[in-house]
Formats: structure tokens, sequence, C-alpha cells
């Protein structure tokens, strides 16, 4: 059996991936995603978003399985893996998926709905270096609270990953809580956002040049994905496309073909 | 149901039925903090305030937690209390801390709580955008900025009142209640029935404040003010100052409402007394003639709206006679303009009402004469009670006055009129033909009385069996109208309350749970039991008034027949 995920972050192929039962995070890292980027080395990943949590590199060797993570506070979530390298800010990173909760959650308890949204603002300031150590205290209240009170897995689970880089990335806290992170100020990467990943990797597109615009296509879309003018070129919508191929098939003049898209 | 024993803080207690944890706490003597949970409402577990730690150091929400044999809960742990003072901070660091001004200072359970948890300290700002405030409607005024979203207004309007009228919307940090459409409360289809307002944990939603317009009345020379108080008033005004409730203390509100300047005091029941005659007169037509049947009562606002907005197709239904508050006020004013003429003083007259929609239905057009209201000003229980506390009278020690005569005497079925079942026993008994002491008796025991939501009873009238609805709650009364509309029951008449267990339990009263509105309930019963007469036909100042010329005018001054037209105000 495998599952799907989509790894991303500073790996050489981030993507979606298949992972096997059983896979070791640190071969998914070194296969699926073909090692790290630019050569830097393995700091973190964070698994399953908002509500999941973050695995260092000395659980590495634990397979991707649920059972063997959950001590660590990891849950599947919205099932993307984030790879971090070792010049990233742990700060910021855990900042963002903080921020994520708050388009994420839906408002109806108490500790949820208001605790996520003070630990964002607090996580907020601390990344910008502006918390001093009672407001951490706050934070990490907070984040107990919400991880025992909140009514479903995402409040729960908001608290996992700050949790975890706590433990594990100490320095990096204390560097923002003293005022300055050297980690922050020599990056010039855009940070990894949660979410926000272009999951396609493939689309089916029309040819401009060959489209002769007969319509063929369009009157059998069942998605109804492609849309047009007769006699002059047709165009897929990729929002709407399920890729189920039938227009490639019926085309007669061979215009329409799948791309492989980078990144 | 489950049936057994755990222990709750150590205490041994058994329970039998009840749904959750949290009910088995209440039976074991603690009182679990919340929010959201309330016991006629269906259970939403949003609060995360009931939280209890069990044997293994887990923690639930009490609410949500069923009860099961060898259950051990602590409900205040050192963990359990810091988390609840977190959620407090929290609740009130995005909320209007505006407690000295506010409507519900010293009755909300939010300001209570922190209180109980000694919150002393926020620490953080709040940050929400301000939320216009909607006062457009005349009986409910809604502050959004003091809500925390519990639920129990949107729960009451959808599951108690079948008007569906509050909502959820909104997403996360967006979420919030509204109306349907968001439009301002006057432009919906609520019909002022005030449960909302009942059930707020804070005062979010509060029962309109008209307060200030009573003072003036009161302080002005040129005007004569004369009040009515009704039935449901008396049985809960001493709730406030330690009086058990159902206790009657007509002649203490009567004493102190004269000491705040009211010119003349009076009864609903007199009123009452009115509709029974009209009412019982017209159903008395309608069982003869056949002609629309089943006749609804008439005497709850918000059921005459509803029907209005919901069910246009039984407006014919609905009595013409009108409600108790109405007959008295016209009959009064049709009176006492003689009177304004003759000593150049203006007549204000205002009613003390357990309900909020009697503030919207002293507004209805239909309901003025000669270009002035009938009703000046409704004020509710509530109202008169912040009154009282104004004018630094010490209620429990005040002498005992009687209402002022003519109109402040009424029969035992007028005082019933206060509770659900009241309007159809005391129609019943007007139309009896027997009026002997054990037809009452038997009438009692017809199962008129009781707490069901729908009840039935079968009464013989003049040699056939009439067949009697009494429904509290609007949900149970749409569920009645479909079963009628499905010819599933027969029924000639029926009575219905908009408000669970009917006036004594209205949204104007103080706040209180099923058993004290019962408690009420049980009171009217007992004023009618010692009553000096029980039938509205014996009233002899309305005998007198109907030999001289009032049974020629009834039709112009005590009936209004609704129709669809008059739907928009």
């Amino acid at each position: 059996m495998t599952k799907p995920y989509l790894l991303k972050g500073d790996v050489a192929r981030p993507g979606p991936i298949d992972v096997p039962d059983g896979t070791t995070l640190r071969s998914i890292v070194e296969t699926l995603g073909g090692g790290m980027a630019n050569g830097r080395a393995f700091k973190a990943m964070q698994i399953g978003g908002p509500s999941g949590g973050l695995v260092t590199a000395a659980q590495l060797d634990l397979p991707l399985d649920f059972k063997a993570l959950k001590p660590f506070g990891v849950r599947r979530g919205d099932g993307v893996l984030t790879v971090l390298d070792e010049d990233r800010c742990i700060v910021d990173a855990v900042s963002r998926f903080m921020e994520k909760t708050q388009t994420e959650f839906c408002g109806k308890c108490v500790s949820c709905r208001e605790g996520t949204r003070r630990m964002s603002e607090l996580m907020r300031a601390l990344r910008a270096c502006r918390l001093d150590r009672e407001g951490l205290a706050v934070l990490t209240d907070h984040g107990e609270m919400v991880s025992v009170t909140g009514f479903c897995a995402l409040g729960k689970g908001s608290f996992s990953t700050l949790r975890a880089a706590l433990e594990a990335f100490p320095g990096e806290f204390e560097a923002h809580l003293a005022g300055s992170c050297p980690l922050c100020a020599r990056e010039t990467r855009p940070p990894i956002e949660p979410g926000d990943f272009a999951y396609e990797r493939k689309r089916i597109v029309i040819d401009a040049e060959k489209c002769r615009g007969c319509g063929r296509c369009a009157r059998a879309c069942h998605a109804q994905a492609i849309t047009g003018e007769l006699r002059s070129p047709f165009a897929i919508h990729a929002d709407r496309c399920v890729k189920c191929y039938t227009c490639m098939e019926l085309c007669a003049f061979g215009a329409i073909r799948e791309v492989e898209l980078d990144g | 149901m489950a049936k057994g024993v755990m222990f709750v803080d150590n205490i041994r207690v058994e329970f039998d039925g009840e749904k959750s944890v949290l009910e088995v706490c209440q039976k074991a003597g603690v009182e679990m903090p919340n929010f959201c949970f309330h016991s006629d409402l269906s259970v939403y577990g949003a609060c995360r305030m009931c939280m209890v730690e069990d044997q293994n150091g887990k923690i639930e929400a009490a609410c949500t937690m069923l009860p099961y044999e060898g259950l051990r809960i602590r409900t205040n742990t050192a963990r359990l209390l810091k988390y609840r003072r977190l959620i407090l901070e929290l609740l009130l660091s995005a909320h209007c801390r505006d407690c000295t001004t506010c409507e519900k200072n010293r009755a909300c359970r939010l300001q209570e709580m922190a209180m109980r948890f000694g919150i002393h300290r926020i620490r953080f700002a709040d940050t929400r955008e301000p939320i216009p405030e909607d006062h457009s409607s005349p009986a409910i005024s809604v502050d959004y900025n003091k809500c925390i979203l519990c639920g129990d207004c949107v729960r009451v309007c959808h599951e108690v009142q079948g008007v569906n009228n509050l909502h959820f919307a909104g997403r996360g940090p967006d979420l919030r209640i509204v109306t349907t459409e968001g439009k301002p409360l006057s432009e919906t289809n609520c019909v002022s029935c005030g449960q909302c307002a009942a059930v707020c944990t804070t005062g979010a939603i509060t029962v309109k404040n008209e307060i200030g317009l009573a003072w003036r009345a009161l302080h002005d020379p040129h005007k004569r003010v004369v009040i009515q108080i009704a039935p449901a008033v008396r049985v809960a005004v001493g709730e406030a100052y330690g009086i058990p409730s159902g206790e009657n203390v007509l002649d203490k509100l009567v004493t102190a409402l004269k000491i705040m300047g009211a010119d003349e005091v009076y009864d609903t029941i007199f009123g009452a007394d009115l509709t029974v005659r009209e009412e019982g007169a017209e159903f008395l037509r309608r069982l003869e003639s056949g002609e629309n049947l089943p006749l609804f009562t008439s005497c709850c606002p918000a059921w005459v709206r509803y029907v209005e907005q919901e069910r246009p197709q039984f407006l014919k239904n609905l009595s013409s006679a009108l409600s108790p508050m109405q007959m008295f006020a016209t009959v009064l004013k049709d009176r006492y303009r003689v009177r304004d003429a003759e000593d150049g003083r203006t007549t204000f007259h205002i009613a003390i009402m357990p309900c909020t929609a009697k503030k919207m239905e002293a507004g209805r057009p239909e309901f003025r004469r000669f270009g002035v209201p009938n009703v000046d000003l409704v004020l509710t229980t509530q109202e008169v009670i912040k009154m009282i506390k104004e004018s630094g009278i010490r209620f429990q020690l005040l002498e005992k006055e009687s209402p002022d005569l003519p109109f402040g005497m009424g029969s035992g079925a007028a005082e019933i009129f206060g509770t659900s079942g009241g309007v159809a026993e005391a129609v019943l008994r007007h139309c009896l033909p027997d009026k002997s002491k054990n037809a009452l008796r038997l009438l009692e025991h017809s199962g008129l009385r009781g707490s069901d939501p729908i009840r039935f009873a079968t009464v013989p009238v003049g040699g056939r069996d009439v067949r009697v609805a009494v429904v509290h709650g609007l949900s149970s009364a749409a569920k009645l109208l479909d079963q009628i509309e499905r010819g599933e029951v027969q029924v000639d008449l029926v009575e219905v309350m908009s408000c669970r267990t009917g006036c004594v339990g209205g949204a104007g009263q103080p706040y209180a749970l099923m058993s004290g509105k019962l408690r009420r309930a049980a009171g009217l019963y007992e004023i009618d039991r010692s009553a000096m007469f029980k039938r509205a036909e014996r009233n002899p100042v309305l005998n007198g008034m109907y030999a001289e010329d009032l049974g020629a005018r009834s039709h112009e001054l005590l009936h209004h027949a609704y129709a669809p037209d008059d739907t928009q105000p």
C-alpha cells in the first residue's frame, strides 16, 4: 500500500509522491525527494501542516507511520511534508504554520478560535524579535491549553509544531528573544509557506497552432473545461480539467498534448 | 438510558438517564462553569469551560461526555482551573468590556464567571473591528460586539421557536451571528418573542430598555400615568428580592408603583376577563356554524406575528378578540377620553408585561385610536425591577396595597392566562354550561394543565365533545399546524403560547430555568384557587359595563380580525 503525500521545501525534487508503507523519513528525503537542495544539511521536517507536527534529524530513521510518529505529536494533517534545511530559521517556519491555522479553523470552540488567534499574534511578535520571555510563557501556556481543550484535531494539533521546535531548537528561540536572529538576518530566499503549492505537475494543453477550432473536444469534455470560438483555437481551463484524456484521444489534428511543469 | 454509579470529586453519584457528565455533576451539587450548555437546548460543546479530568488524567468536556459505570472525574484540578482562566481571559479579550453601562451588568454569565475565577488582568488587546449595533426592532436590541458565539440564541431560535431567524455566518475569525440575510432585525421574520435575549449569556441580545420613557411620563405633571400589571409578572417580580418564585407579590408591586409616581394601578386580569367573554362567545358561534375551526387564541403577539408571516392560511382561524392588554387599554382609553378633556391631563398608559413581543404589539398600527396608541409604553418585568431598584425602594419591606377599582379586579380564570393552558381553561370555564365546582375540577384534570409541549384534551360543551389542544413553543405550534393541515388531528380550540410554559416563561421575566418557570405557573394556579370568583362572567364590574353600552360597542372596541394585508407595519 502507498499513501499520497506532497513533498515540498528544500529538497531537490519537490512534488507529489506516493509513499509505500514503512518508508523511512530519511529515504523520503534522499530517494523520493532526490536529497537536499543546494547541498545544505537537513534540519527538520514538518508533517501535516497547521495541525501536524515537526520531526528533526534524530527521528529521520523512523518510518512515515503514525503509530511510530505519534509520540512526536505528528498527525497526517493536510498530507504535506515540508523539509527545512539548516539555514532556515525555525521560528520563522513555525510562525507561518501557526498563521495557517487562522484560515483553517472553523471558529466554533473558544479555545481554538481565540487561542490560536492569540498564539499567531504572539508568534508573529516572536518572529519580529518583539516578544519577551514572559510573552513566550503566555504563548506556551495557551498552546498547552488549546492542545488539551480544543474541540477537534485542528485545535488539538495547533501546538505540536511549536512544542517540538521549542524542544529541538531552543537556541533559535533564545536568539529571537534576545533581539536578533543570525539565520533570519542571512536569509535571502523566499520563506516556505504552508499549503499553497502547485500540486499538479502535469497539465493538458491545446496547441494553438495545430488547433483548427472544430469544437469536438469542447463538446466531448464532461468537465466542461474546454471553451473557445469555432474556427479559432480552443483552450483548456486547468482548474476544471480532470485529465481524463478524452479530448486528447478525440482530436483529429493531434493538437492536444500533456505537458510536464517544472518545480 | 444508561444507569449506574460514578464519582464526581470523590462524591458517589448515581446516574439514571442523565445525558451527559455535566448533568451528573450538577446532580452531585457541583455548579459546572459553562456558557453554551442550556438544559432546554441541544448540546453544542463550544465554550470548553466545563472540562473535567478523568482517572487517567484525560481531559474532556463534560457536556459532551457520556457517563459510565465506575467513571471517576475531578472538576477542579490545577490544570483545569488554569485552562478555564485562560479561556475566560481569551473570551474577555475579545469582548466589549463596558460592564458598568451594560444592560446585563450583574446579570451576565461572562461577568459572573470572570468574578468566580478571579480574572483581574487581560493581557491581550481587543483587535476586532467594531460591528454596528442593531436597535431596529421594537422589542430587542442587539450588540454584536458583546457576543461570545456560544450559539444559545441560534439554537433557541431554531429548536424551540422554529423561527429560524438567527444563524451562524462566516468561518474561522469571521464567524459571527447574523439575522436572515443579514438584515436589521425589524426587517426580518423575527416575531419579537425575545427568547434569544432570555438565553443570551452576555449583553449581546437584550430586551429593549424603555425605562427612560417611563420615568419621563411618571415625572410629567400633565400626564396621568395609568398602569396595568399582567398576571405572570406578579409571580416573578419577587425573585429579584429573594422572594421564592411563584409567590404573589402584586400588592407590593402596586405600592412600589404608587411610590414611583403612578396615578392609578390596575390589573390586566380585568382585560383577560374581557378576552374570555369575547373569545368564548366567538368560539361558541364558530362551534355552532362550524366555520373557521379550529379557533386559535390570539393573546400571544409573537404567535400572531408568526401566523401572519409563516402561515397566513390560518389567519382566519385566529380569534378576533384582542389580547387582554389591548382589551384593557382600549376600554381604558375610551373611558378616560372624557376625563382627559375635563382636567386637561393626558392619560399615559403603561403595561407591565412578562413579554418582549408586547412591545411590538403596542406599536402595531391597528391598536391606535384617534391617533394615539392604546398602550403608550410596555415595560417588562425586568425593567420594572430595575426601576424599583433605581428608586431605592426596599421591596421586601413594602406595605401591601390592592390594585385600584374599577379595573383592578378579575376572575381566577383570568389569573391563569399567564401560564400555558390557562387561556384554554378560562375560555372553557366560560363556555361550559355546567357551572358547578365539580365541572371546574373536571376541567382542571382534563389534561389542559402540564408541561408537555403539545397537550390534547376533550371537554364536553353543550352536548358535543370539544377537542382542545394546548401548545407552547412555536416549533411545537408549527408541528401541530402541520398535523392539522394534513388532517391527522381534529381540534376545535387551540391555545398557542410562543414561550415555553407560557407568559410566566416570557423573555421579559427574570432569567429562570424550566423548574422556576413551572413554579411560577403553580403560583398562578394557587392564586386562582383562592380567587373570589373563578369565571369571567362573574366579574361584577364587567357585567355592569356590558349592561351599560359595552355589549353594543364590543365589536368596535374589542375585536380586530387579523388579515393578510396588515402584516407589513
